[in-house]
């Protein structure tokens, strides 16, 4: 009797359970219920949308980001009567802020984001392509579009590039040193520990020390005619190696501490007792109003003959996949990157923006050191595996702690390979 | 040795182990607010007080414009207060009827609950998330406030529910002798009884919420809507950009109230728990 | 229709009333079965709830149940997540319904019954009286209850159907759609090596973690208590105010001041007081695991022991002074009188907390996140030297977006903790006592 009764429930529910997968014509509640999808269709149903009264923008949590974005804002407005409101969220934040508050229709139009993790954009399908005119490309620097591109589309309306250079102290070194070796000698002799008085300082992290692996032939993703092979890593190659090792006296010979953050970093630079540091042009303005003067920027040292590398960031705006009104908000993308106001951003923020014009029109020498550095980039790469990457801090971490640079390397490499296997990452998207 | 001289000396050994402890105590303690008072913005510049020390954090923190801290201020003890002020209301309702009452469920399903509780779910914010929109309560004080008075239920009506076990059922009975209904028992009886650990749950209500970021990171979008937790984690949570002066003169102003109430309240707190917590 | 008549009419009835037609017609819709027994304001109310119900939530279920099953089908316009979502929401109203359900078919059986038995059915004031007294406990509650179960059970719920899907960075909604995929997530963590190392190694730190960090706390905070307690002690109140602060300071901010100060070479530790008393270079707090993990179980003692150290002068306070007075009599010891009155009398009584505590621990994300999120580094696993099982479940989901593995480790963890939570609960005296009452 209870077997039969079991048998006719599980009967009933298996039926139950196909009635629903085979019904799906339920789709119109679907679309009300998510109420996510209005966006990509309308544009696809009507070439030219109607003038939206709002957009939403999500800018960096910086105070400097929001003085200059108002401005940018006040004058759209002023054009053609959208008002824009905005909200500060930390960069890091907001490809996952995005995932969430897209669909409930609390996401914003446009988003910021620099190009390292437009793989994680476009894995999840968060972005819209941006429609640009070969005209339009042509204003901005190749690195910058091809920084944003996937696929062939355009992902980003690029705002700045970013990379770190060298920063010194004319009160602690009279004269740049111009190779790795010759930073090493005279680290040697400033540097007193004890005192916290340092040479020279890098931070331990991957993004800085690429610079040592790339100089010597390591390579974050081999490539090919533009697309990177996330199975073909050469972070552990002998280059890579190499390189390291390089940096790894320094820290042996007591020339910089183990645990150094950016933190400590910024702090023992600005109080004047560092001769030189890596770091980017978001510390320009603070370097230069503790230090005034003594503080000037050049390239970074040579390695292996030429002027190191270094990792080539953009930032960019984004057009989210769920805005209501992407027509328009890419119109404000283009706005904000016009020549006008992309000069407007260099001159409140300092950052580069991607333009041959603007480029070439620096002549401020506390840039020399920028300017000088992008051409010798090489860009972060933009596919989704390059999340998994970043575990390499692991790697410096141990060589920090004395481990043997192969041995860390192998080690962290095989490490980053296995987790993007379990990742998905390597098993081929579509 | 005599039996003086040795109760001296064991006297003056425990006291060697208070001020051990107050030292190990008041160590970090003195150490924040000596970073508080740090002119810069980096953690690791000087002594313990600065010799150049000022107030220029705290006064951002009132004066700046782009400072919402007294907004989050208001906004912490609306979600605290609220939370203590329904969570005592809930908990004592239900555990008086677990304490009183025959019904289906009571013998275990408060610790069904306590247990389920221990499952970790921080992926399922995601989904509280989801849940806040359909309601309509997302981005709002009044979602947060649910989500912890809900959640805080099976612990704090398990140690009510112990609390009030010990009040014996006589007096109870003798009420309803005389008329009262279940309500009048409940408010006229048990409650006034219970305050020591009403106040308890009070405090732990007050408190969780309070130093909570982690749920308001999910659930509060606009920056006006942040409790104090979350605006002060914000201040540090910057790739480039650590404010951890800032964040320490902040934490300090939220510190010092939190630490008063507690101390005032040492007394039931101490009373409440143990006869809550150990009738269980 | 008066009482009276309405009374007589139905005892000229209560002989046909069949138990089973009644409750065969209440399945078929709501209080028909209390109409057939003539209850019929009980009937109407019934019928208008179950209408009432599935007019409301008709739609809204059908999407929720069709989405769980499927999870979406086309890409871009089904949001998996959300689908999930609605679906285990759909599930819990219908479980609702259904109690609802199960007590209404239940009713129109047992009053039939009743009627046939010659039963009077009460007046409708008596009945409302009758029915209060009865649900009492469950109006009570049930407020209580709803939140619980959507505050407690239904992110539960969500939790454990993600741990059946594919859900990660590349099965990510709009783009993709997520997929059921059964147990296959449990069977990488036990046979992938990567995730089989890592999670052996983080599995046993979390033990050690968990117990040699909660017995800390208890323990300093048992000699506190004692300490304080001894009569020859002057100024007890203040003293016990200064023990208790640690517990009235923010938790996350304690911890991240003491991540400051335990810097290698810039923490406030190292610099004044390992160097200047010891030489040396100071000690690697953040850069040893060793070292690390022996910081992380000091200042948990430091956050913790207060707790415990109210509680216990709660209970010490509360041991009758008689026991103490028996056993001078009997020439005890102090360290007997310790071992065999107050350890024992303290222990047993705040057992069920003390294991709240040590479950706590278990799951204690905040302490190990942001002290040093988990580092420093170790060769060979993808969770750092210290994780712990839950923040190591943080970083699979904020940091790599490895959804559906965080949560099929939570739930590993949480039937590991419940378990334990169980059997120690059952073995204090917690249950037994509550079934005499």
């Amino acid at each position: 009797m209870f077997k039969e009764k079991t048998l006719w429930g599980l009967l009933s529910m298996a039926m139950f359970v196909l009635l629903l997968a085979a019904c799906a014509p339920e789709r119109e509640g679907v679309e009300e219920a998510t109420d996510n999808n209005e966006g990509s269709e309308g544009t696809e149903e009507s070439q030219e949308q109607e003038k939206p009264e709002e957009l939403v923008v999500w800018i960096n949590d910086e105070d400097i980001a929001e003085d200059i974005s108002v401005e940018m804002f006040e004058k759209y407005t002023e054009e053609t009567g959208i008002e824009i409101s905005y909200k500060r969220v930390a960069l890091p934040d907001q490809v996952e802020e995005l995932a969430l508050a897209g669909p409930t229709g609390d996401g914003p139009d446009l988003f910021f984001q620099p190009q390292d993790s437009l793989g994680d954009v476009i894995a999840q399908g968060l972005a819209l392509p941006i429609d640009y005119s070969q005209e339009e490309i042509d204003g901005f620097t190749e690195e910058a579009i091809n920084a944003f591109t996937y696929d062939g589309d355009i992902y980003g309306a690029p705002v700045a590039v970013e990379t770190y250079f060298a920063y010194y102290n004319k009160d602690i070194i009279d004269s740049v040193p111009e190779t790795i070796d010759e930073v090493f000698d005279m680290s040697k002799e400033v540097t007193d520990a004890s005192n916290d008085q340092y040479g020279f300082l890098v931070s331990p992290e991957f993004y800085y020390l690429y610079s040592f692996m790339n100089a010597y032939g390591g390579y974050v993703f081999g490539e090919e005619d533009g697309v990177y092979d996330p199975t073909d890593i050469g972070l552990d190659n002998e280059g890579a190696v190499e390189g390291l090792t390089k940096y790894q006296e320094f820290i042996s010979e007591g020339l910089m501490p183990k645990t150094l953050t950016v933190d400590v970093l910024d702090g023992l630079f600005t109080e004047g007792k560092v001769g030189m540091v890596f770091s980017g042009p978001w510390n320009m303005p603070i370097y230069k109003e503790a230090l005034g003067d003594s503080v000037a920027t050049a390239p970074l040292p040579k390695m292996n003959g030429e002027i190191a590398p270094s990792f080539i960031g953009v930032k960019s705006w984004l057009v989210s996949y769920y805005s209501d009104q992407p027509e328009w908000a890419e119109d404000i993308a283009k706005f904000m990157t016009n020549d006008e106001n992309s000069q407007a951003y260099f001159d409140v923020t300092g950052e580069l923006p991607p333009k041959p014009e603007i480029l070439d029109a620096v002549d401020d020498p506390m840039y020399a050191g920028y300017t000088e550095q992008v051409p010798q980039g090489t860009p972060m790469p933009n596919i989704p595996q390059m999340a998994q990457v970043w575990d390499m801090d692991v790697a410096i971490e141990l060589i920090n702690n004395d481990a043997d640079v192969e041995e860390a390397l192998t080690d962290t490499v095989q490490n980053i390979k296995d987790n993007m296997d379990v990742s998905g990452g390597l098993s081929g998207e579509e | 040795m005599s039996p003086k001289l040795k109760s001296a000396l064991e006297l003056t050994g425990i006291y060697a182990i208070f001020a051990f402890m107050t030292v190990i105590i008041l160590y970090p303690i003195v150490w924040a607010i000596g970073m508080s008072l740090n002119p810069g913005q980096s953690l690791y510049s000087s002594s313990i007080i600065p010799e150049n020390w000022s107030l220029e954090h705290y006064k951002w923190l009132f004066t700046d414009p782009r400072s919402n801290y007294v907004t989050w201020y208001k906004n912490s003890m609306i979600v605290s207060g609220c939370a203590a002020l329904f969570s005592v209301i809930m908990t004592s309702v239900v555990a008086f009827s677990f304490s009183r009452y025959k019904f289906v469920g009571r013998t275990s399903a408060l610790y069904t609950f306590l247990i389920l509780q221990m499952f970790p779910v921080m992926m399922a914010m995601v989904a509280l998330y989801i849940f806040l929109h359909l309601v309509g309560l997302l981005d709002s004080l009044t979602g947060l406030i649910l989500i912890y008075v809900g959640s805080q239920i099976p612990f704090n009506a398990w140690l009510v529910k112990g609390y009030l076990d010990t009040i014996p059922r006589e007096l109870d009975e003798a009420a309803r002798i005389d008329g009262a209904g279940h309500f009048t028992v409940f408010w006229r009886i048990i409650l006034p009884l219970a305050k020591p650990i009403l106040a308890v749950v009070a405090l732990f209500n007050f408190m969780t919420p309070l130093f909570d970021f982690i749920l308001p990171s999910i659930v509060l979008n606009s920056p006006e809507n942040y409790t104090i937790a979350l605006g002060l984690f914000n201040f540090i949570n910057d790739q480039f950009s650590n404010n951890f002066t800032r964040f320490t003169a902040g934490a300090i102003l939220i510190a010092i109230p939190v630490a008063v109430v507690y101390l005032f309240l040492q007394r039931y707190l101490i009373s409440g728990l143990t006869a809550g917590g150990t009738k269980g | 229709m008066s009482q009276h008549q309405e009374q007589e009419q139905l005892t000229s009835y209560q002989k046909k009333m069949n138990p089973n037609v009644a409750m065969v017609l209440s399945i078929l819709l709501a209080g028909l079965g209390q109409i057939y027994n003539k209850r019929y304001m009980k009937g109407i109310s019934f019928m208008i709830l179950e209408i009432a119900f599935i007019l409301a939530t008709f739609d809204f279920l059908w999407l929720g149940l069709w989405g769980i099953v499927t999870l979406g089908t086309i890409p871009g316009v089904d949001h998996s997540i959300y689908l999930l979502v609605y679906g285990i929401v759909s599930l819990i109203l219908i479980a609702f319904a259904f109690m609802l359900y199960i007590f209404n078919v239940r009713d129109a059986r047992k009053q039939a019954i009743l009627l046939n038995n010659g039963w009077q059915p009460p007046t409708f004031k008596q009945a409302i009286k009758n029915s209060y007294d009865k649900a009492f406990p469950y109006i009570m509650t049930a407020p209580g209850l709803v939140l619980l179960i959507f505050t407690v059970v239904f992110p539960l719920l969500f939790a454990i159907a993600l741990a059946f899907t594919n859900y990660d960075l590349y099965n990510s909604p709009p783009r993709y759609l997520v997929e059921w995929i059964g147990f296959a997530n449990f069977t990488d963590l036990a046979t992938v090596p990567i995730w089989q190392n890592t999670f052996i190694s983080v599995f046993g730190w979390t033990i050690i973690w968990t117990v040699v960090a909660t017995s800390f706390q208890i323990v300093v905070g048992l000699i506190l208590a004692v300490l304080v307690n001894d009569k020859r002690v002057k100024f007890k109140k203040t003293i016990r105010t200064i023990l208790i602060l640690p517990w009235a300071v923010p938790g996350f901010v304690s911890i991240l001041i003491f991540a400051a100060m335990f810097n290698d070479e810039f923490g406030a530790i190292n610099r004044d007081i390992i160097i200047p008393l010891i030489g040396g270079n100071g000690l690697p707090w953040l850069t040893d695991p060793t070292y690390t993990k022996m910081v992380l179980i000091m200042i948990q003692t430091w956050l913790g022991y207060p707790f415990v150290f109210a509680l216990f002068s709660g209970v010490l306070q509360s041991i009758s002074s008689e026991w103490y007075e028996a056993a001078e009599v009997d020439g005890a010891t102090r360290l007997q009188k310790f071992k065999n009155i107050t350890l024992p009398h303290v222990l047993f009584a705040t057992a069920p907390l003390l294991i709240i505590q040590y479950t706590t621990n278990f799951n204690n994300f905040n302490i190990i996140y942001l002290f040093n999120e988990g580092g420093p580094a170790v060769q060979g696993q993808n969770a750092g030297g210290t994780d712990i099982l839950i923040s190591w479940v943080y970083k699979l989901t904020f940091d790599t977006n490895n959804y559906s593995m965080a949560a099929a480790i939570s739930l590993i963890i949480g039937l590991i903790v419940s378990v334990f939570a169980f059997f120690q609960f059952r073995r204090t005296n917690s249950f037994k006592e509550e079934g005499n009452i």
